[in-house]
């Protein structure tokens, strides 16, 4: 393991599920690289492959998900060919997951505080008493009330919010180079997700980690991550600079994903615009996954799927009109 | 939830929006009946919405609900004619005619009828909550109350739905009681939005209104908080922190006061009650917000 290599960086991943009809592709040939204290963001729709691509990194892919190809390197060390045992090790200390639901990864039997004292005892060089202190220290950074009594609670005896406020608290004091994020603040209300994200991002700074941020929303994705990365049935299909994609992106779904947006800012006026039809359940591999609601579409979108390819300067699309394709972006005041 | 009154128009649609724990769900439910307020009543079309079946019976003519998870809300076990026959025979609809009727009633939400005998597994959530809307609409109510119409659909179907929404309702006359805590379908749906906290309305008017000028800070906070796909624009601003408390944990005063910063000692010892801000509106605080410096042009674009 290099420590001076970047933190994350996937090459030519392909995930499939088994099925009784066979294997059907979730992931398909996705490559990304994430520099040193970045903030990447992963956005995509139902089918997209986005949450098993997070799921492969760690090597938590459901029994019956398979790895078909690619390779997956944390600092240079091949996270496909790490033991459970390492992998078990990197998670705690390293690499810090945040899901949708923290209920799945604290555990339910233990209190919030012990695991956090427990993953920090594992995982650096200190005592059980100085482990309790940085463990309540680091629920108090992250603004949890009463931070020493919420520490002796259960997971559920605290509110949504605060199960994942615990979670950036145990980033904070496990310093990791890189938090891996699955839709972490979607079961949350507004406000509370405006907070959790402000936090997240504060601890993220303080401790100069990078992010990998896994969402459907692109709302915080423009708001709260430096590169985009498009996913569409299980390919990425934009990627670029945050700033970038938004101010002219340059392939038709993520141009269409803009225009279709719903927002609480802008007055309706008339109908809104709208992606016909559904992501395909079974994209066909010799052709763009998204040609048939793809207005743009011409024959040979039907006969070959595009590559990713460099299309601008620091901008890939995965698309055979890029060059010549003007999207819109999103209305700027 | 208390001391709730709202009032909805013939052919108004109709918004209620808050965050968790504000009642909004719980207001549904007396609305369509099933669940009986402590106090108070729910009339539509001028019959009070009672307990006893017969009269439940007589309301869900004229309220229908649509629900928010398009998968666990559809009989998986039955085909779409199926589910659309049962509300269509308990309107009185003579056997022979079902099927017209079912024919009518998908492709007024954009759906193949051809595919009147397939089963809800073989269509997408999109799919699936356009035939929720077409069984609401079988039994030709004159309210849909709908919870959530399209938090559970992927962004780019949710326009899709608001757009049958709005068609429907030009179309049909029809009212909505909308539930939800996405501000951006309230923006696209509503024509005035009420929102709750902790069980009571803290703020009432017009679409426009609210988001041109809000008075009450948490809506203030709740606008504020949205985040906004423009990386040009800096996100969320501190303007509340913490969470809701739970309902045992107010006592007194103003349920807000613990989260706003405009809060004092009235608001400490003293419930606001909803008070008119202008013509058509009202808003329960001592300290409202200050009307914006230029109010925006006539047209109602933001500012």
């Amino acid at each position: 393991m290099s420590p001076g290599a970047s933190p994350l960086e996937i090459d030519g991943l392909s995930v499939s599920f088994r099925t009784p009809e066979g294997l059907v592709p979730a992931v398909r040939d996705v490559s990304l690289r994430v520099a040193e204290g970045q903030r990447v963001g992963v956005v995509g729709e139902s089918g997209s492959g986005k949450s098993t691509l997070l799921l492969a990194v760690m090597g938590l892919l459901d029994h019956g998900v398979v790895i078909e190809g690619g390779s997956i390197l944390y600092r240079g060390r091949d996270l496909r060919s790490s033991s459970a045992e390492e992998l078990r090790r990197l998670q705690g200390s390293e690499i810090v997951m945040v899901f949708q639901d923290p209920l799945t990864s604290l555990h339910p039997l233990h209190t919030v505080g012990w695991q956090i004292e427990e993953a920090i005892t594992c995982h650096r060089d200190v005592g059980k008493a100085e482990a309790r202190r940085i463990a309540v220290s680091a629920l108090r950074d992250v603004g949890l009330p009463e931070a020493a009594r919420r520490a002796r609670q259960y997971p559920h005896e605290l509110s949504g919010g605060m199960r994942q406020r615990v979670m950036i608290a145990m980033a904070l004091a496990l310093r990791p180079s890189l938090i891996l994020a699955d839709e972490p603040t979607t079961a949350l209300d507004v406000t509370v997700q405006a907070q959790v994200l402000d936090l997240l991002e504060d601890v993220r700074s303080e401790i100069g980690a990078a992010v990998v941020l896994v969402t459907h929303d692109l709302a915080v994705i423009a708001q709260r991550t430096d590169r985009t990365v498009v996913m569409y049935a299980g390919s990425i299909v934009e990627e670029s600079s945050t700033a970038r994609i938004f101010r002219r992106p340059r392939h038709p779904y993520t141009a269409a994903l803009m225009e279709s947006l719903v927002r609480h800012d802008v007055r309706p006026v008339g109908e809104l615009p709208f992606i016909p039809g559904a992501p395909p359940a079974f994209p066909p591999p010799e052709a763009c996954s998204f040609a048939p609601r793809c207005r743009y579409a011409e024959e040979l979108c039907w006969t070959v799927a595009p590559p990713l390819r460099i299309v601008d300067s620091d901008h890939r699309s995965a698309c055979h009109l890029a060059e010549s394709f003007d999207g819109e972006g999103v209305r700027t005041k | 939830m208390s001391d709730v009154s709202i009032t909805i128009k013939r052919g108004e649609a109709f918004a209620l929006v808050g965050e968790t724990g504000c009642g909004k769900t719980t207001l549904a439910r007396c609305v369509v009946g099933s669940i009986r307020p402590s106090e108070g009543s729910v009339t539509i079309l001028g019959r009070r919405v009672g307990t006893r079946r017969k009269e439940l019976q007589k309301v869900w003519r004229d309220v229908q609900m649509v629900f928010q998870d398009p998968h666990s809300s559809l009989n998986p076990k039955r085909s779409i004619l199926s589910i659309l026959e049962t509300s269509l025979r308990t309107r009185g609809v003579p056997r022979g005619r079902i099927r017209d009727e079912a024919t009518t009633l998908l492709q007024r939400v954009g759906l193949d009828p051809a595919h009147l005998d397939r089963f809800p597994h073989e269509f997408s959530g999109g799919q699936r909550q356009r035939i929720g809307i077409a069984r609401a609409l079988a039994m030709e109510p004159q309210l849909l109350v709908c919870d959530e119409p399209v938090s559970a659909l992927d962004v780019s179907i949710q326009s899709q739905i608001l757009n049958l929404l709005k068609s429907l309702q030009r179309e049909l006359g029809l009212s909505y009681l909308i539930i939800t805590h996405d501000l951006a379908v309230v923006r696209h749906t509503a024509d005035r939005v009420a929102v709750m906290y902790l069980g009571r309305i803290v703020e009432e008017a017009s679409t426009d209104e609210i988001f041109a000028s809000p008075r009450h800070p948490y809506t203030k906070a709740l606008l504020d908080a949205v985040p906004v796909p423009d990386p040009a624009v800096p996100p969320w601003k501190r303007t509340v922190l913490g969470e809701t408390p739970s309902a045992s944990e107010w006592q007194h005063g103003c349920a807000f006061r613990s989260r706003c910063p405009r809060a004092d000692e009235l608001c400490e010892r003293q419930l606001p009650l909803l008070a008119p801000m202008g013509a058509d509106r009202s808003a329960a605080c001592h300290h409202p917000e200050d009307l914006p410096e230029d109010l925006p042009p006539s047209d109602g674009s933001f500012p």
